[in-house]
């Protein structure tokens, strides 16, 4: 298994260089002077030459790759153009936050959509069952800044239990963490539904129920511990794109986090931070499959055996 | 056993995550039955929230704002697009504030000054006994190293100290210090301009020219990120940046003016608008800026809840319909004329900006010194314009060109886009609207290859030359900034105006430009001023917006209860 | 005098479906007495199976028993609640399931899953719980059974898994142990270990129901043997007169497949007609339709059930009761 990981963490590194070259390729290609839109307006046409030279864009892409990549590898992504931050320093910040956020975000959707999936797979047809995968059906298909706006809307303004932005406490995390781990809770559950269904078919249910254990125990203790498998996946790809993609929370709820850096970055035509963003982003998600993989390992004695 | 009170500890955690569930299951409903009537994006008038009650008490003196945007940095060397904190932190020699509802140009650091005849030589004193909030005494050589500062980092804010004798050798290495700049003590200094502004000191108001301590800027890192470094003898000391989440300015008791009642200002970056609404209407905010928010809940919900304390003010600086020279069919005079006249400024206003504008009908907008108010604007005429392109032998619809839209215009600029352009139809010309992104929209119009565009310019500092010259000074200015204009006469008349010292002479020259660029060769449509309307919160009494309307805003400027 | 640990009285199992119900229990009686091994045989489909479900409890939905009675030594299953079947389930009456290749929980170590019915059963202490698996898993022939313990499904072959099966049947000595096809899975020389030990497994004071298809197994293991065709029971006889005398024209053909194949007979023998769908049953006997001498009483009268010798029973209008 350690050997397994190894060999993907090498071939990560030349994704990563990969995804750092594409986007230093495509920044250059699409149309847009990043240093006029970083100098705004009012500048004009003689400042901006003087800053691009200034900022070394007026060299050969290559040039320009290599400076950064040995800058990278030394833990300079350069400063950002919108922000006059180094680049390292505002995404270690951001990232703090994103990461917060989407432990909380998970931590609701996995304890909502598991145990939501288990009492509707209890009873196939029954109340809970209708009226969970009503709501999950709510919770994959409701757009993500709706359900951001209507919890703040009424839990924050109209009840006054919670912030309405910001993150200065725990607190503030609740209502940001439900609006981004919403969609995942739906899938969550749904998958946990069928896959539960599905193994309540298998044999060993039986056995399992001929031991004389009860119905719950069945699904807790045999049925749901395989429905995890493929459950697992999911979530770890999920908690990979909560990470990097919390944008829209993000700005609802006015938290410093990589989704909105990346957007800013974008919209600044901001190479370094652009650059970091994309870069960071492309990690969280090979970490993350990576991650599906070890638990896949872990929790699947079958696979662990021929790993 | 251990395996035991695992699975014992597991059951528990699902079983409270199933309440978890249920509970808030039955709060839900109530929830969505609210939005639903408040239709989804914010909230729309409602009686009961119209209170605004306090989420949490705010401390004495303290001032809550909101901006949507981080600043860029605090320096005036690296942005021209964040002034909160110039403004609050830094002295000016001058300083343009309103005062009995003009923009009046006041000495700040600077007591007296006099201006030779030949309007070349200024001598200003200094105020005496003024330090910065670091207790170094703010001297004659403080202000020159801030001018040539501007011009060595040679980032932002070049413009001014280049009209100084010698700021141009400063500037490109060949010379180590500007030569027009005579340090005679402490409180005493002389300026040598290249040729005669007459508006030389409302530019020394523009927050680009704040003056910065010479031996803090030896000694720091991070000025302008730092808060620490970024030192000024401002009211204002800047004590906490947290990137895009908030700044804090508190007072700085070195300051040699009047004691402001805002104690502190804490600005949060909150990028969501929507978000900003409920923050004020819950108390979280003393004041909000309007113009970031849905028109439609300002007129439903602030007119109607808090009409007494919306603070309005012009955003000083013209909203224009830009069209190329270089088109085919733009280089004609007519069709420009015809364009002129098949604009309806006043339904743009009434329709799209509930009358939060002004019609303009000149370069030099409202609020700025040499606006003409006299200006006779073109008249809507649909009929004359569709007459004037028959003269000129153009069949209906045979006219097109690209209208350019840029993806991070306000919604606003966007439908104001929409409505000319079928304005346009209307009279048989077709302008098709294409959608850029922000930065390429801007490399677009930069590189004077774009058809046309509408947007908005803001002046920097109350002198007709900031817009005169910036678009119509030269031809590398036309062909940035008004799509190669033509006229290399007016160019040099324009350059040329800068330098009249007369104040009446230039007002003259002004007006006549415009007359000659606007209603002769129609190069430009001016449509309207926008209004920048603000609004306060129950803890705030009195604001006064800074002149240009600008969304950063000098805090004393504010009086709380 | 000897005590029938189980007794089945007139068991009716429906499955409602969208083209009506189904029965595939129909008016089922046995009784498996004590130290006595019973078994039930008969082609696939034809409710051995669903017997034995019924008798643990286990029925998958939609389907129920809707008439009969089930008695555990005199406890009348029917009327327990669902909680206390579970603690029957497993300590009392337990079931070794067909597919030793599924019936484990493959993320689940066999010890674990043995020890299991330990812990929902007994208070025996968790120190000792290991112990007592490892000495089952000595019992019922598992070698290296400590290094058994901690094995996952996966890593054992077939006849392995079987046999933890059994020891998980068997760990807590319930009075009634149900084997449903216990060998089929499995090769044939692991088949006749797996056969020996289940013939162990009897004692004085419990019964075992083998449910099979297979004469075969129903031969070597069984003292008494009910034959069920389409739901209901067509013939009920201690093992040799089954054997030496079968009645039922059903008995006969099962005989004759099993003889055909014994004998190497050139033409393979077997029951003409296939097993009627259990929704479209006739009115009568239900294997009229596949009986050389089926006749028109046999189509529209359903035969009883008739004693035509001691402890033989026959359903069967062709037969003659007993002493008449």
């Amino acid at each position: 298994m350690i050997r397994n990981i190894c060999r993907r963490l090498g071939e990560s590194v030349i994704v990563l260089l990969g995804v750092a070259l594409m986007i230093f390729v495509m920044l250059r290609i699409v149309p847009g002077n990043p240093v006029a839109t970083m100098m705004g307006e009012h500048a004009d046409l003689a400042v901006i030459e003087r800053m691009t030279a200034e900022l070394g864009l007026d060299q050969p892409v290559y040039i320009q790759f290599i400076r950064y990549i040995t800058g990278a590898l030394k833990g300079d992504f350069g400063t950002s153009y919108s922000l006059g931050k180094p680049v390292s320093f505002l995404m270690g910040t951001a990232f703090g936050n994103t990461l917060k956020l989407a432990l909380f975000a998970a931590l609701f959707a996995w304890a909502l959509g598991i145990a939501c999936g288990i009492s509707a797979a209890a009873r196939k047809n029954g109340l809970a069952d209708h009226l969970f995968m009503g709501v999950s059906l709510m919770g994959v298909s409701m757009p993500i800044f709706m359900v951001a706006m209507l919890l703040q809307y009424v839990f924050a303004y109209h009840l006054h239990w919670l912030p309405i932005s910001g993150i200065n406490d725990w607190r503030g995390f609740l209502l940001p963490a439900v609006a981004l781990g919403w969609n995942s809770a739906g899938s969550i559950s749904r998958l946990v539904r069928s896959t539960l269904l599905d193994i309540l078919q298998e044999d060993y249910i039986d056995t399992a129920r001929g031991k004389g254990r009860t119905q719950a125990g069945v699904l807790i203790f045999h049925a749901f511990r395989n429905a995890l498998l493929p459950v697992i996946t999911m979530m770890a790809l999920q908690f990979s794109s909560l990470l990097s993609g919390a944008v829209i929370t993000e700005t609802v709820f006015s938290i410093n986090g990589i989704g909105r850096l990346a957007v800013q970055a974008i919209a600044g035509r901001d190479i370094p931070l652009l650059e970091g963003t994309a870069l960071f982003t492309t990690l969280v998600v090979i970490l993350g499959n990576l991650a599906a993989d070890c638990l896949y390992d872990i929790l699947d004695p079958r696979i662990r055996k021929e790993v | 056993m251990i395996q035991m009170k695992k699975k014992k500890l597991f059951v528990l955690i699902l079983a409270a995550a199933a309440a978890a569930f249920v509970s808030a299951c039955g709060k839900a409903p109530a929830g969505e039955t609210a939005s639903a009537a408040e239709s989804g994006t914010a909230a729309a008038a409602e009686t009961s929230a119209a209170a605004a009650p306090a989420a949490q008490p705010a401390e004495d003196g303290l001032l809550r704002a909101a901006i949507l945007y981080d600043m860029s940095s605090m320096d005036v060397a690296k942005t021209t697009d964040n002034y909160m904190v110039p403004l609050n932190v830094f002295d000016r020699l001058f300083e343009t504030r309103m005062r009995d509802g003009t923009a009046q140009v006041e000495g700040s650091l600077c007591t007296d000054f006099t201006v030779s005849e030949d309007g070349l030589r200024y001598e200003f004193t200094l105020r005496d006994g003024v330090v910065f909030s670091n207790g170094s005494a703010l001297t004659a050589s403080d202000v020159k190293y801030s001018f040539e500062r501007l011009l060595i980092a040679a980032n932002e804010n070049t413009d001014i100290p280049l009209e100084v004798a010698g700021g141009e050798e400063l500037m490109n290495g060949k010379a180590k210090e500007l030569t027009g700049f005579e340090v005679l003590d402490d409180t005493h200094f002389a300026v040598t301009l290249k040729a005669p502004n007459a508006g030389f000191t409302a530019e020394l108001s523009s927050p680009a020219m704040s003056i910065v301590d010479a031996e803090t800027m030896e000694s720091v890192k991070n000025f302008g990120s730092e808060p620490a470094d970024t030192i000024g003898s401002g009211p204002y000391v800047v004590t906490e940046w947290i990137a895009n989440d908030h700044y804090t300015l508190e007072y700085n008791d070195k300051y040699w003016g009047a004691e402001p009642t805002v104690k502190k200002v804490d600005v949060r970056v909150i990028p969501d608008p929507g978000t900003q609404n409920l923050m004020f209407r819950n108390g979280e905010l003393d004041m909000i800026d309007l113009q970031s928010l849905d028109s439609s809940i300002v007129e439903s919900t602030y007119k109607t809840e808090y009409p007494d304390r919306i603070i309005s003010a012009p955003r000083v600086g013209v909203t224009y319909f830009a069209l190329n020279a270089d088109n085919e069919y733009l280089k004609d005079l007519n069709v420009r004329k015809a364009i002129a006249m098949a604009i309806d400024a006043d339904e743009i206003i009434t329709g799209i900006y509930n009358n939060n504008a002004i019609p303009e009908s000149g370069i030099i907008p409202t609020g700025i010194w040499g606006h003409n108010d006299a200006l006779e604007r073109t008249a809507y005429d649909p009929e004359g314009a569709k007459k004037l392109l028959e003269e000129s032998g153009y069949k209906d619809g045979e006219i097109h060109f690209e209208m350019a839209v840029d993806s991070a215009a306000d919604s606003n600029i966007k439908l104001t886009c929409q409505a000319v352009s079928q304005m346009l139809e209307a009279v048989g010309i077709r302008a098709e609207i294409k959608n850029y992104d922000h930065s390429a929209c801007l490399d677009l119009r930069l590189s004077g290859k774009m058809d046309s565009f509408i947007a908005r310019w803001g002046m920097d500092y109350n002198d007709p030359a900031n817009i005169m010259y910036t678009f119509f000074g030269s031809p590398e200015k036309t062909a940035q900034r008004s799509l190669n204009y033509k006229d290399k006469d007016v160019m040099a008349r324009v350059a040329a105006a800068s330098s009249i010292t007369d104040d009446q002479a230039r007002e003259a020259e002004y007006q006549a430009l415009e007359q000659k660029i606007i209603g002769e060769d129609a190069a430009w449509v001016p449509l309207f001023e926008e209004l920048h309307l603000y609004c306060l919160g129950d803890r705030v009494s009195g604001f006064t917006p800074h002149w240009a309307g600008f969304s950063d805003f000098y805090a004393a400027d504010v009086v709380l209860k | 005098m000897e005590h029938n640990i189980l007794e089945i009285d007139h068991l009716h199992v429906v499955f409602p479906s969208s083209k009506g119900e189904t029965s595939p229990v129909n008016d089922v009686s046995l009784r498996v007495p004590a130290g006595k091994t019973v078994g039930i045989v008969g082609e696939s489909g034809c409710g051995k199976s669903m017997t034995a479900r019924a008798v643990m409890g286990l029925i998958h939905a939609p389907g129920r028993i809707t008439e009969g009675e089930i008695r555990l030594c005199g406890r009348d299953l029917r009327k327990l609640s669902e909680k206390e079947y579970c603690s029957l389930r497993g300590s009392e009456v337990s079931m070794i399931f067909q597919e030793p290749m599924t019936s484990l929980n493959p993320v689940m170590k066999a010890g674990h899953q043995v020890e299991e019915v330990l812990r929902l059963h007994t208070d025996i202490p968790e120190s000792e719980l290991k112990q007592r698996v490892i000495d089952i898993f000595r019992a019922v022939g598992i070698t290296e059974p400590e290094k058994r313990y901690n094995c996952y499904p996966h890593e054992l072959s077939g006849g392995l898994r079987q046999r933890v099966i059994i020891a998980m049947a068997m760990i807590c000595r319930p009075r009634l142990m149900i084997a449903d096809e216990p060998t089929t899975a499995l090769d044939v020389t692991v088949q006749a270990q797996i056969l020996r030990l289940m013939k162990d497994l009897v004692s004085d004071d419990t019964g075992l129901l083998v449910i099979s298809h297979d004469l075969g197994v129903i031969a070597k293991l069984c003292d008494y043997v009910y034959v069920m065709y389409a739901g209901r029971i067509v013939e009920e006889s201690d093992i040799f007169t089954l054997f030496d005398d079968p009645q039922h024209p059903y008995t006969k053909g099962l005989m004759d497949a099993v003889g055909s194949l014994r004998r190497d007979a050139e033409v393979l023998s077997t029951i003409p007609g296939v097993v009627p769908s259990l929704a479209h049953l006739p009115a009568g006997c239900s294997f009229c339709l596949r009986c050389e001498n089926g006749s028109d009483r046999c189509e529209k009268e359903l035969p009883g059930l008739i004693q035509t010798g001691p402890g033989h029973k026959v359903r069967c209008h062709l037969m003659k009761e007993a002493g008449q």
